[in-house]
């Protein structure tokens, strides 16, 4: 029996081109199918481009490109093209989460990266572990990371808190004061960073008189440095990071807080530094830095900073950074371990990260990749400002004191918080 | 000196001058009566350009100023002594007064000259406004008025609010302003006064002109007086 | 207990942030006061002082970008009364609200477009850079520059309202301005020269501020809230009251950090609203348009 619609179209008829409609839609799924076969493999970058990280973006930027380049020019990885796929998360972990899901969805990404802070990168742990994507965290440094949100598909490539105050805080004990006392940027970053120097300061026997929580965006630290001339500090320890660390030195600056006090800052950016200038940045005693490009007796470094300029002759920084870096050896690795693996299936490139060591860091020692919190385990390194006339040009602002390395710094497996869960099939 | 003719003026949407019309000639002293919310006061506020009429025709020594900005009515000649004094009490004496002189209308009234008439102000000079007892507003009201030479002086109910002694020394001062030769319109509730210094007055009512005639006429009689003003 | 010489470093340091306050402040009470308006765009003003001075230190130096720059944001102040803001006098306050909010969103975005959405730190000038010895203390040399051309400027505003025969006409106007007028005063022209006389002030706050809270294109933030905090607390319209209010505000923040330092940044809206509470005109305020 046919019934028609006012629109003259019978539902049978109706319904017939319901059934061909779906058909063609399901059929086109095939093609999906078969973009898994397709030339390029895609990465799904998660970066901070703006925001109060913004700055960070344009050197990460760079580190992917180098590693792209350095794979496409050799025919690629197994036999094809790598290219990236790039959102800016602008600081915001919400919008970083809409993005990658865009990126899962619409680009058909195969892989992540993702930087922008630790709030963007907790989010991102989670993501990954939800949508079975592999992630490599090229920017944050906080414990939690390699702790509770911990996960067989999201690896940490730069140093956490944790070892960076195991680097830092006995070496500043023993070498420059035992009267200490903290700017703790006050937020978990800053609070965990605070904490775990207190850890080894008391371990080295020096001890803290007093401390200073920073709200973030503070404008004015005139009261926060008046108010430590009163409590005779040796050391000042800056847990410090982004805007408000510029602001910050401007003022110790003018203040002149160097003259009275060390100032020590357990994790600088380069491009924090660059944004003061050389001058303002010599007020520092000691800086805590993950890597440089003029670090002494490393192979490869040179032909690294060579690559980086010829291929970015107008970057924002001339030389490559911490950020550029870390961007660079979470994607290499993660392609290489691909490679390995043979495949793009996750949990066999998950399999070949697990445990390798990474014997062409950049950097003095070898870089392992942790099996049971997925932390790249890295040298840690910490300078002096290097005198006007020693530089060589405006970039050489670091002179070399030392370096912690990452095995003998980073969290044993009895105080981590890490637990690791099994992948299908195991 | 000042031709007002069949000018109709509004407050938003409410009609409250009907062709009202009046003149002036040079070194008179006009006054013009009614009671509360005849018009007096808008009609003044419509000379002065801070009501707009919506037709009719103002024309002050020959050039028509209807539609003008007060500040240029004011620049021309005509100065307003308003109801309710309007004394800048953030301000001293000496700084209300600064605010009235015009040094491009060049005349006899200078700082000097008006602390010579006026000695109370010079004593209080340096006394704020808003600590001003009515008398002495009124005086400092007239006062800022004339260092703008003006060569006619509206003043609205210059005797309103004040203790039967300083009327007296109002008027007085007003009276001493009538020897120089300065041309006055004066608005009144106390009709008494006003037509005791005034040669010619005007009587408004509901916003009309009701009578125009001889001061002398209404002041020899009162009963007609009184039924003008509709009491 | 912090010690007397605490005391005496955070208060000498809070009365110097209150000078900048107040100097931030001192062009939006006038805007107010005299002419009725807030002027929401009064942040992106302060903050295109920055950055006019920013681009002309190189070029020109400290003291001409301190002259040069609030001039010409001054100028931009009365381009903007006579193409917009004038056509909102005696309409609802909320209309100059939104359209000052709106120059506000649009100023900022104009200077993310030319000068970039990086901030930018600024150098104090060499002769003034780095910090000198009280004796008791080390202060900023800059920062004691600072308050002296903060306190130089107030005093010259105050000069010009007290002393001056047209700060008389605008003192007049904030009260009475149709006497003003019909006393032969072109109260259009006055309202005109007073916004532009604001906006160079903020200008002016913004070039000396600069060194100290660095160039953003958000920095606008950094005027705007201080200015209605310190004119709620001093009272709408009141030169005292916006020096009162400024060293108020300078003076809270400051001894706060000795306290409640993570609270540093609330204090001075804890403060206004207690002010209110027991001064609901401000500590020196009068009724103003704002009350009709």
């Amino acid at each position: 029996m046919e019934t028609k619609d006012d629109k003259g179209i019978s539902r049978r008829a109706f319904l017939k081109r319901s059934a061909a409609g779906l058909t063609i839609l399901t059929v086109s799924g095939v093609p999906t199918l078969l973009r898994a076969q397709q030339p390029s493999i895609k990465i799904g970058a998660v970066i901070p481009l703006s925001g109060n990280y913004g700055f960070l973006g344009a050197s990460e930027r760079c580190g992917i490109g180098l590693a792209i380049d350095e794979f496409n020019s050799k025919g690629g990885l197994l036999g094809r093209k790598v290219e990236v796929a790039e959102e800016d998360c602008a600081t915001d972990a919400a919008l970083a989460i809409r993005k990658a899901q865009r990126l899962l969805q619409s680009e058909k990404v195969n892989f992540f990266l993702n930087g922008g802070g630790s709030s963007v990168s907790a989010a991102m742990a989670d993501f990954a572990k939800k949508e079975g994507a592999v992630d490599m965290c090229i920017d944050p440094n906080s414990d939690i990371l390699t702790g509770e949100k911990a996960n067989r598909f999201f690896f940490q490539v730069p140093p956490v808190n944790y070892q960076i105050a195991h680097t830092i805080a006995p070496y500043v004990a023993q070498n420059i004061g035992k009267k200490w006392y903290y700017f703790t940027h006050d937020y978990s970053w800053g609070w965990t960073l605070t904490e775990s120097c207190r850890k080894f300061m008391k371990e080295k026997g020096a001890q803290e008189v007093g401390e200073s929580k920073i709200p973030l965006n503070t404008r004015d630290f005139s009261s926060f440095l008046l108010k430590v001339r009163g409590a005779k500090p040796e050391v000042v320890m800056v847990n410090v990071a982004g805007a408000d660390f510029t602001a910050m030195v401007e003022q110790m600056y003018e203040f002149g807080l160097h003259k009275t006090a060390k100032i020590v800052i357990p994790l600088e950016d380069f491009e924090d530094a660059w944004a003061v200038g050389p001058e303002k940045n010599s007020i520092f005693t000691l800086m805590g830095v993950e890597w440089h490009y003029a670090i002494p007796g490393v192979p490869g470094i040179n032909e690294f900073v060579a690559r980086y300029k010829k291929l970015f002759p107008r970057a924002s920084y001339p030389v490559p950074t911490t950020n550029s870096y870390n961007a660079y050896m979470g994607l290499r690795e993660l392609l290489r371990a691909v490679e390995r693996a043979g495949t793009l299936d996750a949990p066999k490139v998950i399999k070949a990260l697990e445990g390798h060591a990474v014997k062409d860091s950049l950097k003095r020692d070898p870089t392992l990749i942790r099996e049971w919190d997925h932390q790249f385990v890295q040298d840690f390194y910490y300078f002096r400002p290097k005198k006007k006339k020693d530089m060589k040009d405006w970039t050489d602002i670091y002179e070399y004191v030392g370096y912690g390395k990452g095995t003998d710094n980073a969290i044993t497996k009895n105080l981590s918080q890490a637990r690791m869960e099994k992948l299908p099939g195991e | 000196m000042l031709v007002v003719d069949k000018i109709n003026s509004f407050y938003e949407e409410a009609h409250v001058l009907f062709d009202v019309s009046l003149e002036i000639e040079k070194g008179e002293v006009v006054s013009l009566l009614g009671r509360n919310g005849a018009g007096k006061t808008t009609t003044v506020k419509s000379i002065m350009g801070m009501v707009r009429p919506h037709s009719g025709s103002i024309r002050f020594k020959g050039k028509e100023i209807l539609g003008w900005q007060p500040y240029l009515i004011a620049r021309e000649g005509i100065g307003l002594v308003p109801d309710e004094r309007r004394i800048f009490g953030n301000l001293t004496v000496e700084k209300n007064l600064e605010v009235g002189r015009r040094p491009e209308r060049r005349g006899e009234w200078t700082m000097g000259k008006v602390y010579q008439h006026f000695p109370q102000l010079k004593k209080l000079k340096d006394r704020k406004g808003e600590n001003l007892s009515g008398g002495e507003q009124q005086m400092l009201a007239i006062a800022r008025t004339l260092l703008g030479n003006p060569d006619l002086i509206l003043m609205d109910e210059p005797t309103e609010g004040l203790a039967p002694i300083i009327v007296e020394e109002v008027m007085r001062i007003i009276r001493e302003l009538k020897e120089t030769g300065i041309t006055i319109l004066i608005i009144e509730e106390s009709s008494t006064l006003a037509l005791s210094i005034s040669e010619r007055c005007y009587m408004m009512d509901t916003g009309k002109v009701v009578y125009s005639g001889m001061a002398s006429e209404l002041l020899e009689n009162p009963e007609r007086r009184l039924a003008l003003l509709g009491m | 207990m912090p010690s007397g010489i605490d005391f005496l470093s955070q208060g000498i340091n809070g009365i110097v942030l209150g000078l900048l306050f107040s100097l931030i402040a001192i062009g939006f009470t006038l805007m107010l006061g005299v002419i009725g308006i807030i002027n929401f765009a009064h942040g992106v003003l302060f903050a295109l002082g920055a950055y006019f001075a920013f681009t002309l230190r190189n070029s020109l130096g400290f003291w001409a970008a301190l002259i040069i720059s609030p001039l010409l944001v001054g100028l931009i102040g009365i381009i903007i009364e006579r193409l917009a803001v004038r056509r909102m006098y005696g309409k609802d306050a909320l209309f100059c609200l939104l359209l000052t909010f709106g120059i506000a969103m649009s100023g900022e975005e104009l200077i993310r477009m030319v000068w970039g959405k990086l901030g930018h730190s600024i150098a104090a000038p060499a002769f003034v850079s780095g910090s000198i010895d009280l004796g008791f203390m080390l202060y900023s040399k800059y920062r004691l520059l600072l308050a002296v051309l903060s306190a130089l400027i107030l005093f010259l505003v105050w000069l010009f309202l007290e002393k001056t025969s047209y700060g008389a006409i605008v003192k007049a106007g904030a009260q009475d301005s149709e006497m003003v007028a019909a006393l032969g005063n072109n109260i259009s022209r006055m309202r005109t020269l007073v916004f532009g006389i604001g906006s160079a002030l903020a200008g002016v706050a913004g070039v000396i501020a600069a060194p100290l809270w660095s160039v953003r294109p958000g920095m606008g933030n950094d005027a705007i809230m201080p200015a209605f905090v310190i004119v709620v607390l001093g009272g709408i319209g009141s030169f005292w009251g916006t020096v009162i209010g400024g060293l108020a505000v300078g003076l809270s923040v400051s001894l706060a950090v000795m306290f409640f330092p993570r609270m540093s940044d609330l204090v001075m809206y804890i403060l206004a609203a207690v002010v209110l509470l027991f001064w609901p005109r401000g500590i020196m305020g009068e009724k103003s348009i704002l009350e009709d």
